[in-house]
């Protein structure tokens, strides 16, 4: 998309016991050559005999009673094998798995609307026929019988006594809510110079994955096993709930994951449409394949997190901020589907990158009539990230200070590293005040405010604005047990397995799922680090298959988490896998296990020089092996489970250590505004980021511009707005507004790396970027409009609201004619 | 979406009335109105086709006659579903003297909610849509009255 400028530094990895040193190292990533040349094979590449394909009948109304729903004609249609209704899914499936405490454990949800319509879009019956066509034309012709009722469209009125309810069964939209209190907040209220009040909104939005949700289930009746092909990108996440839902043995369930094309977490909650295809599969005796359509992806996919604070901030004269106190309502959609795990998910960075110890947030999580939200790139960090950038901008604001020295004033130091905030989360390193300077070089601050200078005399506005963020990976799941503790998930953990064959070649396989982020280089390259050998001779298996790829209960990509938790289950197995060569090597070179050197492709004795190729080893170890002793394992093939040393965080005072790696990131935009217009012109964007030791820099460095421009067309861009009648405004992409390459600057890079005291190899997990993007914009565009004293309180910049803003406002210093 | 409007007609309340309450001749002014069937002295059913920017298909519609004050006042509901879209419109259709006695002024107002695929385009693109059709039905409704006239009562 856009070019970058960068300056990556050396890579400082551990040198590794042997071999070659291929961490660290921009190869080309090797499946790139397969996606660039049409030679990807997605989830609609998988082609089965006999499939049938669905169509889905979707709700016109935000919020309404189902009458009646009448599936003759549609029946009767030629080529049309089954109609089926929320209703005759729901005889045939359980509801699903809620993560919520009571009362909101006991919603139903199921893959069909039931009874009710909850939002847009939603799924109320399902037509079944030979071709996606014909199953189109069908779903046209349900007639749905609707009881219009009125729709619940924001938070915090979904949160009052007297707003509609969604659940019945429940008795109210309150998903959950609780109070996050940490240190003193009170006692630095009082001892504040300045209290400043606030309200912010983070606008609803989601990614444009190139290849949308998809699922191809096939049940085989002979033997009574599913196999479930889908581009679910926690797909252990997701076989629990299919095989709860289907009452299913999970040794029934066979996932199938081939190459994903983009996610960024939206391909987390498909799970009910798993569910929907292999119900279907299973009662006709057929193949039944789903591809989602951008329209049905924008309105009935996974939102993120819709978030409204109403904060206030204690702040000494000096801009050190002391204390945060207030509400925030995080608005969940219709059904809790991955929720309300954002309502804690966020704690990860309560206190961003700063330093002060007080904090007390009564967060809310509540149900509205909108698409269910779940994770999006920054997944509930980024929401809670452009809080505290904006509380930044505030007290500097406020008190006359510099933004930058602000943030300085109140960064965590690089001396106190690693440092543990009061939440019990610890920073795993960096120097926050460097990269900001850097940044502020990088943009060359003082030229820069003379050009602005000398712009507004000529009634031109431009602006500078400029944020940190953390980019936390690897999370502990057990943080969900501060919304519930009697949920059985804790911990994070990654299996790999790398295995030698008698031909002497490596194999890998992992967890985690591919969209793309370049996982089969990364892999190749740790094992090949590991194994003396080139990357290009390990063979690191596409996609994930349950029957070839081991796993964990966390196995998937969500929280950049694939560097850290796959990097440390291919070192363990990748060591481990080295150790049981030099046993063999040894015993076949006459010497001692620890003079052999892997290397090239070879294993070397140190002491004599004589060295054997792997594919000697491989051969006598699984073909020849009475030429090794019978006690000498000769198993060349190792699953490494790796498992970072978390704790349970205590669900009574919140406290713990919520994820594992904190890279961090500090963005600069230069903007243009048209005050006229409430045009934004991005003019210039700038990068630092430190995500520790990269495996490899050219990935890191994709991921650090796809977050800052995703996060750009977040600001100016997307929103899945709704109207008050509860209708989605931004039903395709004609109105869901995406940036091309016209729309942003060249994103320029440079990499700090402070190695991870957590993380293995020194590394953090990257990519999700912190939503650095949105505050920065926010800050370029009010600097730039800073003679008419406007400010912005959304996220989402739109001309509309910049224009609205502007109104009846004229510039403080007259610009002359 | 409300759209209201007034039409005067050169021919009498009667004439008008029938006219606007005969199913078959207010199919015949809605464009690309087709397939009525009438179900009952106070319902119709009938499908339309209806193309708005990048959405284009085929609506059903069922109608209703909720009030009726002949030769004076009517309200008719109509309760359209397709292409993933919903539109539900309430109209009330007042006649009244027009300025000559043979004329018929007609008032009417229509309160219009689409729900679905459509309402995301609704904003920018339905408004105009909406007009260019409800005018279409307004001219077409002169025309079959002219002709109804002329045919005689």
């Amino acid at each position: 998309m856009s070019a970058a400028r960068t300056s990556p530094r050396s890579v400082a990895v551990p040198a590794p016991a042997e071999g070659t040193g291929w961490v660290g190292k921009s190869i080309p990533t090797k499946e790139s050559v397969r996606f660039t040349t049409g030679h990807g094979s997605y989830l609609d590449d998988v082609k089965l005999e006999g499939t049938a394909h669905i169509a889905l009948v979707h709700s016109p109304y935000a919020h309404a009673r189902i009458r009646s729903i009448d599936v003759k004609e549609a029946s009767a249609m030629p080529g049309v094998l089954a109609v089926y209704t929320g209703e005759d899914i729901r005889k045939l499936v359980d509801p699903f798995m809620q993560l919520a405490p009571p009362p909101a454990d006991k919603v139903l949800d199921y893959p069909l609307a039931v009874e009710k319509v909850r939002f847009v879009g939603e799924p109320v019956a399902v037509v079944v026929a030979r071709d996606r066509y014909l199953a189109a034309d069908a779903a046209e012709m349900v007639q749905v019988d609707y009881d219009v009722l009125p729709p619940v469209m924001d938070a915090e009125s979904a949160a009052s006594p007297s707003a509609p309810i969604l659940h019945e069964a429940i008795g109210t939209n309150r998903v959950w809510d609780g109070v996050y209190e940490y240190g003193d907040v009170d006692g630095a209220f009082a001892q504040a110079d300045l209290v400043i009040q606030e309200k912010f909104h983070y606008h609803r939005f989601n990614s444009a994955p190139l290849e949308l949700n998809a699922a191809l289930a096939s049940f085989d009746r002979r033997t009574g096993e599913l196999t479930l092909y889908t581009n679910n990108v926690m797909p252990m996440f997701c076989m629990p709930l299919v095989a709860s839902s289907l009452r299913l043995p999970s040794d029934r369930i066979r996932v199938i994951v081939p190459d994903v094309g983009g996610s960024f977490g939206n391909k987390i909650n498909s799970f009910p449409y798993m569910v929907l295809v292999s119900v279907l599969s299973m009662q006709l005796g057929r193949p039944v394949k789903w591809t989602e359509l951008r329209s049905e992806f924008l309105a009935a996919g996974t939102h993120g997190n819709e978030r409204t604070f109403q904060i206030e901030a204690a702040v000494r004269k000096d801009g050190t901020l002391l204390g945060l106190r207030g509400e925030a309502f995080d608005d969940t959609g219709a059904y809790a589907r991955y929720e309300p795990a954002g309502a804690v998910i966020w704690a990860q960075v309560a206190f961003s990158m700063y330093r002060h110890k007080n904090l007390r947030l009564h967060f809310h999580s509540v149900f509205t009539n909108k698409c269910p939200v779940g994770p999006n790139r920054g997944y509930s960090r980024a929401q809670h990230l452009f809080l505290y950038e904006r509380i930044m901008d505030r007290i500097a604001d406020r008190l006359g200070l510099d933004r930058g020295e602000v943030r300085e004033r109140n960064f965590v130091r690089a001396d106190e590293m690693p440092y543990q905030a009061p939440n019990g989360t610890v920073l795993d390193g960096g120097d926050y005040a460097r990269a900001l300077h850097r940044v502020q070089e990088m943009l060359d601050l003082p030229s820069l405010r003379a050009q602005q200078k000398a712009l507004r005399a000529r009634g031109r506005y431009l602006g500078v604005g400029i944020a940190a963020a953390l980019d936390s990976a690897g999370n502990n799941f057990a943080q969900v047990r501060v919304i519930n503790p009697h949920l059985p998930f804790s911990g994070n953990s990654e299996s790999a397995r790398v295995w030698m064959d008698m031909m002497g070649r490596v194999h890998v396989a992992m967890g985690p799922t591919n969209q793309g982020q370049g996982h089969e280089t990364m892999a190749s390259q740790i094992v090949a680090h590991e194994l003396g050998l080139n990357p290009e001779d390990v063979h690191a298996l596409p996609g994930f298959d349950s029957h070839s790829h081991p796993y964990t209960g966390h196995s998937g990509a969500y929280a950049s988490r694939t560097a850290v938790m796959g990097g440390g289950a291919l070192l363990g197995a990748a060591r481990e896998l080295r150790r049981r060569i030099q046993v063999i090597a040894a015993h076949l070179l006459k010497t001692a296990p620890e003079d052999i050197l892997l290397e090239k492709g070879e294993a070397r004795s140190r002491r004599t020089g004589n060295a054997l190729p792997l594919s000697v080893i491989g051969g006598v170890a699984l073909g020849n092996s009475l030429e090794l002793p019978l006690d000498m394992d000769t198993n060349l093939s190792v699953t490494y489970v790796y498992r970072p040393p978390f704790r349970i965080p205590s669900h009574v005072d919140k406290k713990g250590n919520f994820t594992l790696t904190y890279s961090y990131q500090v963005h600069g935009a230069v903007v243009e505004v048209d005050p006229e217009t409430g045009k934004v012109h991005l003019r210039r964007y700038v990068a630092v980021d430190d995500c520790g030791n990269m495996i490899n820099p050219a990935i890191v460095e994709g991921q650090v511009i796809g977050a800052a421009v995703h996060g750009i067309e977040a600001a100016l861009l997307c929103e899945a707005k709704y109207g008050a009648d509860g209708q989605l405004l931004a039903s395709s992409f004609t109105d869901y507004l995406c940036a091309t390459s016209l729309d942003v600057p060249p994103v320029e890079v440079e990499h700090f790396i402070t190695p991870s005291t957590a993380g293995p190899m020194g590394v953090r997990g990257v990519g999700e970027g912190g939503g650095t993007a949105l505050p920065a914009l926010a800050a370029a565009v009010e600097d730039a409009l800073s003679p008419f004293g406007v400010t912005f309180q959304d996220s989402h910049l739109t001309p509309e609201r910049i224009q609205s803003a502007m109104r009846g406002r004229a510039p403080t210093v007259p610009s002359p004619p | 979406m409300e759209f209201q409007g007034n039409v005067e007609f050169a021919a009498p309340r009667e004439v008008v009335w029938k006219i606007i309450r005969d199913p078959t001749t207010v199919a015949k002014a809605m464009p690309d109105f087709r397939d009525l069937v009438v179900t009952s002295p106070t319902s119709f059913t009938g499908s339309a086709k209806v193309g708005v920017s990048v959405i284009r298909g085929s609506f059903r519609f069922q109608f209703q006659i909720e009030e009726e004050n002949p030769g004076s006042f009517l309200r008719l509901s109509a309760r359209g579903r397709g292409i993933g879209s919903s539109v539900d419109i309430q109209t009330r259709v007042t006649l009244a003297d027009g300025g000559s006695p043979t004329a018929t002024r007609m008032e009417w107002k229509a309160e219009a909610q689409v729900g679905g695929a459509l309402a995301g385009i609704a904003q920018r693109l339905l408004d105009q849509a909406a007009d260019r059709t409800v005018r279409d039905i307004f001219t077409n409704l002169s025309r079959l009255v002219r002709e109804g006239t002329a045919a005689g009562p």
